[in-house]
């Protein structure tokens, strides 16, 4: 177990190694956020006679909306060279407006705060800017609900609340100088994927009502009304701009 | 009096003069990257779902009628509604999509354009800023994907079109900075999707069930999908631009716009009676709110400065 005196004295190290190597900053932007659903689905007549046949077609909805954000984040920068290094940040996202109609007026979806975590290199020019390039994991946490009233699933009464997906942004960013310590910063990230969220299937489906949240993998003798995928994928393009407070600074 | 001759000499003698002083603060600088642009639709009331009223265009259980014996139908089962909102029950109002729906598509453009501004720039390093006006104009070249749309409703093509901006130049060694305002046309065509399709494909079993003409209600008999164009419509946007040199030559730039609202409209329409728009392209067109929120990154060269 350590002593005090020895945790004085890493603490100090630890403490002296950020300062000397590592540049601490603080960030806070704001911008617009381009959210998109990607479901697969079937799309059939809904009808009440197992006698008819039906030649389903099973395509892509991707139900979009676009929200307000505000993000903020601490960032730690690693310098490799005179003008080339590496950086890593940890935040989170909230939504403005946290709350959306989607697909027809068939959903609703509704976001919640999300922790980011950033990495990537940049490249300092000598006039004092920063030009950055790197890749931005979000979880994005949200419910979803449908409104009875929609276009593609009417009538369907379900609610889902917690569900998360993961996704990944292909982040590209430019930092201007405003003093020695302060910069503004312009940033575009463009929507990877990452990974399918499971929509959990209501335990109240029936053949002849509702189908929603159900893997449609019987093609042969398709269930009655619009099937929609168990799973989800989320993609986000975002636009945003910002500042950054250089904490400690390895170039002064 | 002086000749007509004399004073033409004289012009171009005062423009040679002051050609020099003009020309080396003039910056025409080229720039190529890609566009990403987040189209976003909404719309300015409930919006109606393609519907037809008509009673012979609802799908009847066949075995449902029953005669007399003077071959009369004496009773009709209840028409079934074939997709609720697609395709509403006999007699049901059509379906509405409400108010505060939105949607969108992403589109991914190459950009290719030029700026230029009129700055006599100062010696480096230098403490101040400098201010000048500053033009873009732009192309940007057709989106090769098509957009799923409005929930498989319709598909989006994007096609090349064009913009043109202008603002405020902040700069200071080599960092740039632009504020400004402008537009784009957009422009793209719109055609029936996944759920047309869906409709058009229904094919019933002979003995239980008959339907009427509901192929020539969503598709062309030669099964291509129904298409209408979009007038070039023209969408303001506020515009941020940082920019900042990384050699002689070259300029990195990222260029952010926040899109305002317009409305579109269509042309070259298909027969009303596809219910493409459910019924009526106009009032769809009226009701529909566009917005085109972009970022381009690219570099620009100092090519053509003086």
């Amino acid at each position: 177990m350590l002593s005090t005196k020895s945790l004085g004295i890493t603490t100090i190290v630890i403490s002296s190694f950020f300062t000397q190597a590592i540049t601490i900053s603080a960030n806070i932007a704001g911008g617009t956020e381009h959210v998109t659903l990607e479901h697969r689905v079937a799309f059939k007549p809904r009808y009440t006679t197992e006698t008819a046949k039906y030649a389903t077609i099973y395509g892509k909805i991707l139900p979009n909306h676009s929200q307000h954000v505000a993000s903020a984040d601490v960032r730690g920068e690693y310098q490799y060279s005179d003008n080339m290094g590496f950086y890593g940040a940890i935040g989170a996202v909230m939504p403005v407006e946290s709350e959306h109609t989607i697909s027809q007026g068939s959903f609703q979806i509704q976001h919640h705060v999300r922790p980011t975590l950033q990495v990537g290199g940049y490249y300092k020019i000598q006039s004092g800017s920063y030009i950055e390039a790197g890749a931005n994991l979000s979880r994005l946490p949200f419910d979803l609900k449908t409104t009875q009233s929609g276009g593609v699933f009417p009538s369907f009464d379900i609610e889902t609340n917690d569900l998360a997906s993961y996704t990944l942004n292909a982040n590209i960013g430019l930092s201007l100088p405003i003093s020695e310590s302060l910069l503004t910063t312009l940033s575009f990230g463009y929507g990877l994927g990452f990974q399918d969220t499971a929509l959990p299937v209501a335990s109240d489906i029936s053949i002849n009502n509702v189908t929603l949240l159900v893997e449609p993998t019987d093609t042969t003798n398709p269930k009655l009304g619009n099937l929609m995928s168990g799973k989800t994928a989320l993609t986000l393009n975002r636009i945003s701009i910002g500042v950054r407070y250089n904490i400690t600074d390895i170039y002064n | 009096m002086l000749s007509r001759g004399y004073k033409t000499i004289s012009l171009l003698g005062t423009l040679a003069l002051l050609a020099p002083h003009s020309i080396a603060k003039l910056h025409i600088q080229p720039k190529i990257g890609f566009m990403a642009s987040m189209l976003q639709l909404g719309q300015s009331d409930s919006q109606l779902l393609p519907h037809h009223a008509e009673d012979s265009l609802i799908f009847r259980t066949y075995g449902g009628e029953t005669k007399d014996g003077d071959g009369k139908v004496t009773n009709i089962a209840p028409s079934q509604g074939a997709n609720a909102a697609y395709f509403p029950e006999e007699n049901a109002l059509p379906g509405s999509v409400s108010k505060d729906n939105q949607d969108g598509a992403s589109l991914l453009q190459y950009y290719a354009g030029v700026q230029v501004s009129y700055l006599e720039e100062n010696l480096r390093p230098s403490d101040s800023y400098q201010f000048a006006p500053v033009i873009n104009a732009y192309v940007l070249v057709e989106d090769g994907t098509q957009a799923n749309i409005y929930s498989g409703a319709y598909k989006l093509d994007s096609l090349t079109t064009g913009g043109a901006d202008m603002g405020l130049l902040i700069t200071n060694n080599g960092n740039n900075l632009q504020l400004g305002a402008g537009g784009r046309f957009y422009r793209g065509e719109i055609s029936t999707g996944d759920l047309f399709q869906a409709m058009k494909f229904v094919n019933l079993d002979q003995t239980g069930v008959v339907y009427n003409s509901v192929k020539t209600l969503f598709a062309k008999e030669d099964n291509k999908p129904y298409t209408a164009t979009i007038t070039p419509l023209f969408m303001p946007y506020a515009y941020v631009e940082y920019s900042t040199e990384v050699g002689d030559v070259a300029i990195a730039f990222i260029k952010t716009s926040y899109g305002f609202e317009s409305t579109p409209e269509f042309d070259d329409l298909p027969d009303t009676t596809t219910q493409m728009f459910s019924g009526d392209a106009e009032s769809f067109a009226s009701n529909s709110i566009w917005q085109i929120h972009s970022a381009a990154v690219g570099i620009q060269a100092r090519m053509f400065d003086e």
